[in-house]
């Protein structure tokens, strides 16, 4: 054997000739010079011929009974099979990568004293959407800014859309019931913008009616499930109002960019924290008290 | 196609050498190959480039028969009354087409432990070294020897006419069905 410890014992006629070290003769695992010695002593040893006879004549026999089976045709339908496999992963692997690619150029190399705040916000606004629970220290956060989060539930979406009443610098948040389409297109804007852009490049979007606007992905953080996260920040002009907001996003298994929350800075006297159900999407219309 | 998916492609035919040698029954190691294929396939990151592939797609086939052996002896022991199992009995011409007539040899392979069977096939057949087949199962240098020794014993046994009455009858079982009904395992 190639286990090599000591080659004046691993050269005694003992263990020349146990068993096991016939076997490796016969498989051919031995050196030369093992192999040589064995054939010295083989002559002289009956029972090591027989042996090696015995090791010799069982590998033969299944070598000739299995050898040819290696010659038939592969069925059509394994065959047909493994490629169909092959193809799935293929398709799959391309689709991995292509979202790889654009992972990489989000990363934030060090987390830093924001991102890791961030990790805590998004943590606590996951748990907080499981439990329904709102509380504390979540509003010290936001201070000065006037805060209508939108938890959605999985799958969900922001689809609150808003006007904005110009003359009392209030924002009037106005579900268009009847503008699916617009909602797909802003939705389809944001999860390209998430999806494809390096923090600080705007993507703009334009529907017509005096309905525009950009995304910019600000920031990225992975969350602690490790899945990436994206502060984003809008501009929206609805008939020559225009809107800034904020929100962030995590992607999930199904490469869709779920919102966590949005933020939509006011005039900043007064906070106001409304968690909504997942189903309800438009926090407030027309909100004189605030 | 992907280079591992290629690979496998080529290595088919031995693939299935092995797989007939292992369960003895050509519809049931072509599943079991497939079954692997696709696994490796799927799983192809874990493949450690620089090892030998088909000792890598060895060793889930035999993983995968070792599942199955197990849950049939399960399934055998809940359904003994059941109609399924006295079709199956029954139904020698579809295991005489089914099981691989590899004779004398096919039936010695079948009275070997599955591992001392994977061994002997990965050795005597696939041309691999003792210390791959320890890594490929990922057992010691001197299990695999031990276990490859015995199993070349036990078949020797049954091989050699002289060695016992039983051997006899079984050298002619190629036109036997009931002894091929008894190959299926």
């Amino acid at each position: 054997m190639s286990d090599k410890i000591d080659p004046q014992t691993l050269l005694s006629p003992e263990n020349l000739m146990a068993p096991d070290n016939l076997m490796a003769y016969v498989d051919g695992e031995l050196s030369t010079q093992e192999n040589e010695a064995i054939e010295r002593l083989l002559p002289k040893d009956k029972q090591a011929s027989e042996l090696v006879d015995l090791f010799q004549q069982s590998a033969t026999s299944v070598r000739v009974s299995l050898l040819p089976l290696a010659d038939e045709p592969v069925p059509e339908k394994l065959l047909s099979a493994i490629l169909a496999a092959d193809e799935a992963h293929k398709r799959e692997e391309e689709f991995n990568s292509a979202t790889a690619t654009i992972a990489p150029a989000l990363i934030i190399k060090k987390p830093g004293l924001f991102e890791r705040a961030m990790v805590r916000l998004s943590d606590y606004l996951l748990s907080c959407q499981e439990n329904r629970r709102w509380s504390g220290p979540f509003t010290v956060v936001c201070a000065s800014v006037f805060l209508i989060a939108v938890i959605s539930g999985a799958g969900g979406y922001l689809g609150g859309y808003f006007m904005a009443d110009n003359n009392n610098k209030k924002i009037q948040m106005v579900a268009l019931e009847n503008s699916d389409q617009l909602k797909l297109h802003h939705q389809q804007a944001v999860q390209q913008a998430l999806t494809k852009l390096v923090s600080g490049k705007k993507l703009n979007w334009e529907w017509g009616q005096g309905i525009s606007g950009f995304v910019e992905p600000v920031r990225t953080f992975k969350n602690r499930s490790g899945n990436y996260c994206r502060e984003y920040r809008e501009e929206t002009v609805l008939q020559g109002t225009l809107i800034s907001s904020k929100g962030i996003a995590c992607i999930g298994g199904d490469k869709i960019w779920q919102n966590i929350y949005s933020i939509i800075p006011g005039n900043g006297h007064n906070e106001s924290l409304s968690p909504s159900s997942p189903v309800h999407l438009v926090p407030v219309v027309g909100s004189k008290e605030l | 196609m992907t280079e591992v998916g290629e690979k496998i492609v080529s290595l088919l035919p031995q693939l299935r050498r092995f797989a007939i040698g292992l369960c003895g029954d050509v519809s049931q190691a072509d599943d079991l190959v497939q079954t692997a294929c696709e696994k490796a396939i799927k799983n192809q990151n874990q493949w450690q480039e620089g090892t030998r592939l088909d000792s890598w797609v060895f060793r889930i086939i035999q993983n995968l028969h070792l599942d199955h052996s197990r849950a049939n002896t399960i399934r055998r022991d809940y359904a003994l009354n059941t109609a399924h199992q006295a079709e199956n009995c029954v139904d020698g011409v579809r295991a005489l087409e089914s099981r691989y007539d590899l004779g004398v040899v096919g039936h010695g392979l079948d009275q070997l432990s599955l591992s001392q069977r994977s061994i002997l096939l990965m050795v005597c057949v696939e041309d691999m070294s003792y210390r791959q087949v320890a890594q490929t199962l990922d057992i010691p240098l001197g299990t695999v020897m031990s276990r490859l020794a015995r199993a070349r014993q036990h078949l020797h046994r049954i091989l050699s006419p002289d060695s016992s009455g039983t051997i006899a009858s079984k050298n002619k079982n190629h036109t036997d069905p009931t002894k091929v009904v008894n190959n299926v395992r």
